[in-house]
């Protein structure tokens, strides 16, 4: 049985295979799980929401991208040898814009007081080796770095689902998936973000990408049904019969290869799947904020500007919350945001130049603009009385790397949303330990870099923020989520208890 | 779709309409015959219509559809090989395996035939349907299709995109490119490569040494200094051995912006025309850059960024990279020869020149200290390595199986695709030949 590999063939396949799935659509669909307030419900009601924006390169530089040091009004040793720090969040306001530093600036009417205080900054969060250009360590599969560096390639051996499917597929998250109709949205500008193994409930199989979607209409259509179109369907879903028929080559007695039962293992797990989804909703009114919802008109596949393209996409994302039919988000942007894409490797490899330093940071400005904050603000509408949307949701912006691109010393994390109530917001904290200055050889004269606390620890923090208890996430001796692979240039750059802590909510944010 | 029956007003003959259907398309999904039990099964999903019911139909359709026989080529085997874990492939199997791999479709009806008749279980029956198959247009195509993935034709960057640059507009001068120059390019690459397959087919030597052109867009003619290749003509030539085969046409030389990156050129030639791994640079090499003279030429500034004596890129930029993309330093970033490098300011305003120096010691076998003085002879040592034709093969190997080969079960089969092109067979030969290897035949069961 032959399913892989690069011949046209195999992927129209797929395609097909996908199209199939658009059968769906037809049948009825009721959809509203109701959100209700946190604060009123028992800690077993919580149902958070999660939206990760990725984008790529980095290269900021630290004064661009983070606030100044004054606004930090707080130190405190974390472990012996570990200053970390935090400050209430807080905008200027100049003119019409508002900003937090240069990069996360924005007009005045989109960056609020509001809004602010339900942000976070967070600096000194490092993936503690060599990963090179990545797109896997956003949500934790390290594997999936271009293998620019030793460390990288050493990291591609052991690929990980990232947390994204983690949430997708955990009983602690999705404790009744009535009405879900996507486990996990993951759409946007670019791949290579998400990740979980052939066969998810399994834990089984191989790790693959899970693509995105790059049209909102269709991810629209993937999560609502035009209204007028529910009622019983006129004949039983075929789905079950061709699980059947799965099932039976599967048990039959003629030989297989083993990979190519692995292979059907895995796809009868995704058409269990799609019958799950086929049967999933049930009759039902839509919250308010969901009978707002109509079937847009303008699609992200026939966009071709960037910025509208993912605005397009995370209007698709706050529909599907506000109706209750997803709760996970991923939204990658590749390079679009500079004036040439085809510059951006150039420009990132030089960002320590003011002329490419500039094109950068203005690139992510817009991304935070146009994108981070549009998100933000359509979600923070009332979901139950005195908690929004987007009270409800923890929105992270991670890029690929830190300063340096390539490099992954303090890459930098932009938040919105408590999680319900999981989180405290409005700070900026600075995990950096400034009494241990990281400098590459022949770094001379560029900003210093310091490390901090390490990503492993963000990811299982944003887990346990989703209600996943560490049990069902973490591995025997390896605290937090993700390999636990320490770099020969950052061994011994960590005080004593940093790197054994990661099981731990990160300092300051638990609510 | 299921023919008069379903429309006349006789319902007496529904029942035998519909099972005439299944037998008849499911047999075209599912690429052989349906069983009796398969037959039983999709009639009963059509249960619960009766007569003629559209509804019915489709679910019928979607279900052979989404069979696992029909999104797969499920392999079962027919008789075990002896010796091995691996077993010959049944005639409807090996129907579908051939027209996949020639034309990446399901078999036409004289290849099911020649299944179901037993003639693919004979050797002259076998051969014939090769023949046939392999001279079919679709496998051109499919061909094409491999040359593409082989050669990363996809890939080429647009080469427009700079245009507004003073600096690069200085260096284009009256070749400022098109947006189409960079498909210009791939198609010639592509046609040079179905010339020697099809039109007058040559051996892998050929590929890499031919001196004639099938440039055919004026836009990259005029870089050439060759007038457009008119197919059925024949093809116009360079002077000899001034830009020899396949890795002296544009398409891998450019870099889309005004300096060559004779770095790049070298790795490609080592990943995909040798097959050569070559291990990842250290931790954060890119990282610090140091600053160089902008009047040195592009080779001077790539030894002066990695050839420091005693640093971590010395090992594999001084002996294996470098070297080989410094050959073809003899052609500037659009593909036009030279024998001297520009200068531009940001301004584009001239800074000077200087010559380029195509020499090195390319260690295309790295014992081989054998130095070229140019393309002509960095083709010369690849053509003397065998390497090439190694790696070809390997390449050639993963196209048809849809798998990464494994060295020891697959050694015997390698070592006949390189064989074949090494010993100056057609290639066109080699990549019919394929089908007649035990291997294309069988498979492994573990």
């Amino acid at each position: 049985m032959t399913g892989g590999g690069s011949r046209r063939s195999v992927i129209s396949r797929r395609l097909l295979l996908r199209g199939a799935g658009g059968v769906t659509l037809g049948l009825p669909f009721l959809p509203s799980v109701q959100s209700r307030a946190f604060a009123a419900e028992p800690s077993f009601a919580r149902q958070p929401r999660f939206v990760a924006f990725a984008t790529h390169h980095g290269g900021i530089r630290e004064t661009n991208m983070f606030p100044a040091a004054e606004m930090i009004r707080e130190r405190s040793t974390l472990v012996p040898g570990h200053l970390i720090g935090r400050g209430p969040l807080t905008r200027t306001v100049e003119g019409t814009d508002a900003y937090l530093s240069p990069v996360l600036r924005a007009s005045a009417s989109l960056l609020t007081e509001r809004l602010v205080s339900k942000m976070n900054v967070l600096r000194g969060l490092d993936i503690p080796f060599y990963i090179g250009h990545h797109s896997g360590g956003h949500l934790g599969n390290y594997a999936r770095n271009d293998g620019n560096g030793t460390d990288g390639r050493q990291a591609q051996g052991s690929p990980m689902p990232t947390i994204d499917q983690i949430m997708a597929w955990s009983p602690s998250f999705y404790r009744d998936l009535a009405g879900i109709k996507e486990r996990v949205m993951v759409s946007g500008l670019s791949g290579g973000l998400s990740y979980n193994w052939s066969n998810p409930g399994a834990r089984s199989g191989t790790i693959q990408e899970i693509r995105p979607e790059t049209s909102s209409l269709a991810l629209f259509n993937r999560i609502f049904v035009p209204p007028g179109s529910s009622g019983p369907p006129p004949r039983r879903p075929i789905v079950d019969r061709v699980l059947e028929d799965y099932r039976l080559l599967r048990n039959t007695n003629r030989r297989l290869s083993a990979a190519d039962r692995q292979r059907l293992d895995d796809h009868l797990a995704h058409l269990a799947e799609l019958q799950r989804r086929l049967v999933a909703a049930s009759p039902g009114p839509g919250t308010q904020s969901c009978a707002a919802v109509r079937r847009p008109t303008e699609d992200s596949g026939r966009t071709p500007e960037p910025r509208r393209r993912l605005q397009l996409m995370a209007d698709v994302v706050a529909a599907a919350f506000m109706c209750g039919t997803s709760r996970v988000a991923v939204l990658g942007a590749y390079d679009q945001f500079v004036p040439a894409p085809e510059e951006w490797h150039g420009l990132a490899h030089n960002w320590f130049n003011t002329g490419p330093q500039q094109l950068l940071s203005n690139s992510y400005r817009v991304f935070f603009q146009s994108v981070f904050l549009d998100l933000a603000q359509k979600l923070d509408v009332e979901e139950s009385p005195g908690v929004t949307f987007l009270d409800n949701t923890l929105m992270a912006w991670t890029q690929e790397s830190g300063m340096q691109t390539h490099d992954s010393v303090t890459i930098p994390v932009i938040t919105a949303g408590s999680a319900a109530g999981f989180l405290a917001t409005g700070m900026y904290c600075d995990y950096r330990n400034s009494q241990m200055n990281f400098v590459w050889a022949g770094r001379e004269g560029r900003d210093p870099m310091f490390h901090g606390l390490t990503w492993n620890r963000w990811l299982g923090t944003v887990l346990q923020a989703m209600g996943i208890p560490r049990a069902e996430y973490e591995r025997p001796g390896v605290p937090g989520y993700g390999q636990p692979l320490i770099g020969p240039d950052h061994k011994g750059k960590y005080a004593g208890g940093i790197i054994e802590s990661a099981s731990e909510v990160l300092p300051f944010l638990k609510a | 779709v299921l023919g008069a029956c379903a429309t006349d007003t006789d319902p007496a003959n529904d029942d035998s309409c519909l099972g005439g259907f299944i037998q008849r398309f499911g047999e075209r999904a599912l690429r052989r015959p349906l069983a009796p039990a398969e037959l039983a099964f999709y009639r009963d999903l059509y249960a619960p219509s009766t007569g003629i019911d559209p509804a019915g139909l489709t679910d019928v359709v979607a279900a052979l559809l989404l069979s696992p026989s029909f999104v797969y080529l499920v392999e079962h085997g027919a008789e075990p090989v002896a010796g091995r874990p691996a077993a010959s492939l049944s005639p409807f199997e090996l129907a579908a395996r051939l027209s996949y791999h020639f034309w990446q479709t399901m078999p036409d009806r004289e290849l099911f035939e020649a299944a179901r008749t037993g003639a693919l279980r004979t050797a002259d029956g076998y051969r014939a349907q090769v023949d046939r198959l392999f001279g079919d247009a679709r496998t051109q195509a499919t061909i094409d299709q491999f040359f593409q993935d082989t050669f990363k034709l996809a890939d080429l960057p647009r080469l427009d995109q700079r245009n507004a640059d003073p600096l690069f507009k200085a260096f284009a001068g009256n070749d400022l490119p098109g947006a189409a120059l960079h498909t210009a390019m791939a198609d010639e690459v592509l046609a040079l490569l179905r010339h020697h397959t099809w039109d007058t087919p040559g051996s892998f030597t050929d590929l890499l040494s031919t001196d004639l052109s099938f440039a055919r867009a004026p836009e990259l003619t005029r870089l050439y200094g060759l007038p457009p290749y008119q197919p059925g003509s024949p093809p116009p030539a360079f002077a000899a051995g001034t830009r020899p085969g396949l890795l002296t046409r544009a398409a891998f030389l450019v870099s889309g912006t005004a300096s060559t990156r004779p770095i790049m050129k070298g790795v490609f030639v080592r990943h995909t025309v040798l097959c050569d791994e070559i291990p990842p640079p250290p931790n954060n090499a890119a990282a610090t850059p140091p600053p160089v003279d902008a009047r040195l030429t592009t080779r001077q500034q790539v030894e002066a960024l990695t050839e420091v004596p005693g640093s971590a890129c010395q090992g594999c930029h001084a002996n294996l990279i470098n070297p080989i993309g410094f050959a073809t330093e003899g052609f500037d970033a659009l593909g036009r020869s030279r024998t001297e490098q520009r200068f531009f300011d940001e301004r584009g305003q001239p800074l000077g020149q200087a010559p380029v120096d195509t020499r090195s010691v390319p260690r295309i076998d790295p014992p081989d200290g054998s130095a070229a003085s140019g393309p002509a002879d960095l083709v010369r040592l690849i053509l003397r390595s065998g390497k090439a034709e190694a790696c070809f093969a390997r390449h050639y190997f993963r196209f048809t199986f849809a798998r990464w080969e494994d060295l020891t079960a697959d050694g015997c089969t390698l070592e006949r695709l390189r064989a074949a092109l090494e010993s100056g067979g057609s290639l066109r030969s080699m990549l019919k030949e394929v089908a007649m290897d035990p291997s294309f035949r069988e498979r492994i069961f573990e």
